[in-house]
């Protein structure tokens, strides 16, 4: 419910907020909340408000469709480990493994100087650093899925592979992974503002809840209001998203249902 | 090795830690350990030096904790002063002569002086210097007019001859720190630890203890020239390394250390009115600059430079958004420099009907979506900036704003500060925010000389005019100050004319010390906020 207000809010922000969200007023920087400036305005004088709305479209699509990508990722691929093990799982086992031992910080770097950064770059950078998790979550709930009597009953009247791992194992381990990427949604909505300081994140003057964050850093003590509003609704986002995660896994999960 | 001892214990007794920061804090003595004393000191240091070879390195760390010193150094109003010499040579006081077209210059030692070791300082020890610099082998920081020197003689021990091939008006800024010979002869200086770790010097003070990753310790040198008068007033500090600026300042606050260093600028205006404490902001030698990248075709018309130029409102960034710290900029030779030339740049007063005709003029109209357009193509270009300082971050972005309201699309494009420096020096950017801090003597050859593009010199705008580079050459080897400056003075004029560089704003540093420590005023150069630290006293 709170989530459907913040993105109808974020796609209506154009029609919602009364300022544009990048004019600079240098008459009025960083003024407290008023009637005219509900959120007051940031240390350009831009409206808090209206960089709020429009930031929710950027972070929101970038940290739900990052994390859906991860998600999708992780759980293919810790499906085909876990269902089929031996030489299929130890290479994509490994594969995993060296990925996550690659430390993400220069390697972004390194993509920072070769990328030109748009949103599709952008929610795969943060998606190839981020399905790992899943995928070793999903290998290992498939290790014992497979071995359970109705995978064995499944098998023995000759159902096809691809119609186990989707029919019978996945909705089983569907669980961990909502939770994980749920949690994903946030990280990728701060992992954005950090690949910003590295230079492949959204660039400025484009607001995201991240960087409007990462500004505020500097003037927490002096206008905390330029803090509270990008981090509440990143709470907020947060909060209704593990809901509806939490939602999505009582419908799915057919152990719920039995 | 009391302290070393202490901290060990700290580490495993976390009670007995919080007791002592408690008295610590109700004392608001230096440190954590003994009573406050009036001639120690503890400063929350930003950084930990490598070496304190000063030649070895680009880290200032070992200048600003004055542990070692030359021949001269700058003070704060960018005058040379001499330090173990007894006068800065001139042509005025005979110590400079020039001879067709050669230049000899005569230094004489102050007498008596002694390494903190005790042996005497003497010519061979800047005969040493010389070598040493001009040794292929010693990895050095930069060895910038050392090749100028043809040789250094030594008649007497207490005077060093240097003749030079040519006329150069740096010669002031060679033997900024003297090597001592008796200790270092012999020696590889690039590994040779017993001195870059702790230095025999003629400076205020010298080291006492280097705990790496914790802190250094410097005490008074017993054979400091000053030493009779009581030079330094202080008489043990303690450089705390503590790279967190947040920290620094708490720090400060609860009375752990006296002087936090390096400020941040967003932070001066907070501390400005806390109670107990003192901020001292002063000038740097230092501007940040718009640049144009001259090797791509966006700015190739000077009528579109020109219309950036008026369409950024320099006072408005300086009183608004850098809260009136600063100083908006005109040539790139600051107001603290003799060679200043406060006439260049002065036509380019923020003036957007100018911008705007200036634009018409150069064939862009704008479109539909208020972008400027020629034969179909929009006026997008990028800007970038090493990320990381959110007040350079924001006044880009009102320099973005600024533009876009004459119809210029200013894309921001930022790296960190690897990338960024591979990627200016290969020319990739159409447009660069950045800043330059220079010594005193002043220079431009580095910036706008035709031959110094990278990777031979720091002409990130690729701007090739034989003329300025000429003119430059001329002004920076002429030791007659009225005439260097004639020519300095027409270098700025010709910039402000072809406009490769739009200087933004002449910065600022501060400091934040205790209300009580007195003597600190900073310095522009890096020579280093700790220059004077003989001076600097801890009052009531």
């Amino acid at each position: 419910m709170v989530l459907l207000i913040l993105v109808i809010a974020a796609a209506a922000a154009p029609l919602l907020a009364r300022f544009a969200p990048n004019d600079v007023d240098l008459r009025k920087l960083g003024s407290a909340p008023s009637r005219v400036h509900w959120f007051g305005t940031d240390d350009l004088g831009r409206d808090e408000f209206s960089r709020s709305l429009h930031a929710g479209r950027v972070s929101l699509s970038i940290g739900i469709l990052s994390a859906l990508v991860a998600a999708v990722v992780g759980t293919t691929v810790g499906a085909l480990a876990g269902y089929y093990g031996g030489l299929v799982e130890s290479a994509l086992m490994r594969l995993v493994d060296v990925v996550l031992s690659v430390p993400p910080l220069p390697l972004v770097i390194v993509l920072s100087a070769v990328a030109r950064s748009t949103p599709l770059t952008l929610i795969l950078i943060i998606a190839g650093i981020g399905w790992m998790g899943t995928a070793r979550l999903v290998r290992s709930s498939f290790l014992t899925i497979r071995e359970g009597e109705y995978v064995e009953a499944a098998r023995a009247i000759g159902c096809r592979s691809l119609r186990i791992i989707l029919r019978h194992a996945l909705p089983n381990s569907l669980g961990p992974v909502i939770v994980a990427g749920t949690l994903a949604v946030g990280n990728a909505i701060i992992t954005e503002s950090v690949l910003s300081f590295l230079g492949v994140g959204v660039r400025p003057p484009t607001a995201t809840w991240g960087n409007m964050l990462q500004n505020a850093q500097s003037t927490m003590t002096t206008r905390p209001w330029l803090a509270v509003f990008p981090g509440l609704f990143i709470l907020l986002s947060l909060l209704s998203v593990n809901a509806v995660g939490d939602g999505l896994r009582d419908a799915l999960d057919v152990r719920l249902k039995a | 090795m009391f302290r070393s001892s202490m901290c060990g214990r700290l580490l495993l007794n976390l009670p007995l830690l919080l007791v002592v920061v408690a008295t610590a804090m109700m004392v608001g003595g230096p440190g954590a350990v003994g009573a406050p004393r009036d001639d120690q000191l503890v400063i929350a240091f930003d950084k930990e030096p490598d070496t304190l070879n000063p030649y070895a390195t680009h880290v200032l760390a070992a200048k600003e904790i004055d542990v070692v010193e030359g021949f001269h150094a700058t003070n704060e109003k960018m005058e040379y002063i001499p330090r173990v010499v007894q006068r800065v040579p001139t042509v005025t006081n005979a110590g400079l002569t020039i001879t067709a077209g050669k230049m000899t210059v005569t230094w004489r030692l102050k007498p008596g002086l002694k390494w903190s070791d005790g042996q005497p300082v003497t010519s061979a020890d800047a005969e040493f210097t010389y070598k040493a610099m001009t040794d292929p082998s010693f990895r050095v920081d930069s060895r910038a007019g050392w090749p100028i020197i043809e040789s250094v003689k030594t008649p007497d021990p207490q005077t060093v001859v240097v003749a030079f091939k040519d006329s150069y008006a740096g010669y002031r800024d060679l033997f900024r720190y003297l090597l001592p010979k008796h200790m270092l002869e012999g020696k590889d200086l690039n590994t040779y630890s017993d001195y870059n770790r702790s230095p025999v010097t003629t400076a205020p003070f010298s080291i006492q203890q280097w705990l790496p990753g914790q802190f250094l310790v410097t005490v008074a040198n017993p054979n400091y020239r000053g030493a009779a008068q009581g030079l330094p007033h202080i008489k043990k500090i303690t450089w705390r390394f503590v790279p967190d600026a947040n920290t620094r300042i708490n720090m400060l606050r609860t009375g752990e250390a006296q002087v936090a260093w390096a400020l941040p600028f967003e932070q001066i205006k907070p501390l400005q009115s806390a109670p107990g404490l003192k901020v001292i902001v002063h000038p740097l030698n230092a501007w940040m600059h718009f640049d144009f990248n001259l090797r791509k075709p966006m700015f190739q018309d000077v009528r579109l430079r020109q219309a950036v130029a008026y369409a950024i409102d320099k006072e408005a960034i300086v009183s608004q958004v850098l809260g009136g710290l600063g100083k908006p900029a005109g040539p790139p030779i600051t107001p603290l420099s003799w060679a200043h030339n406060p006439n260049a740049y002065s036509q380019y007063k923020y003036d957007l009907a100018r911008a705007k005709a200036l634009v018409a003029e150069a064939g862009w109209r704008p479109g539909s979506d208020g972008i400027l357009q020629k034969d179909g193509k929009p006026f997008t270009f990028d800007n970038c900036l090493n990320t990381g300082d959110a007040t350079q971050e924001r006044v880009q972005q009102v320099i973005q704003a600024m533009l876009r309201s004459i119809g210029m699309n200013m894309e921001i494009r930022n790296f960190s500060a690897v990338v960024y420096g591979e990627i200016r020096f290969k020319g990739e950017c159409d447009t660069l925010f950045h800043r330059w801090i220079v010594p005193a003597t002043p220079v431009l050859s580095i910036f706008y000389s035709a031959d110094a593009m990278p990777p031979n010199g720091l002409n990130e705008d690729f701007y090739a005019n034989a003329e300025i580079t000429e003119i430059i050459k001329e002004a920076e080897s002429t030791i007659d100050q009225p005439k260097a400056k004639a020519l300095f003075w027409r270098a700025q004029e010709i910039l402000a004319r072809d406009l490769p560089t739009i200087p933004i704003y002449y910065m600022v540093a501060a400091q934040a010390t205790t209300s009580r420590l007195q003597g600190l005023v900073g310095n522009p150069t890096n020579d280093g906020d700790g220059w004077n630290i003989e001076e600097w006293r801890l009052g009531p």
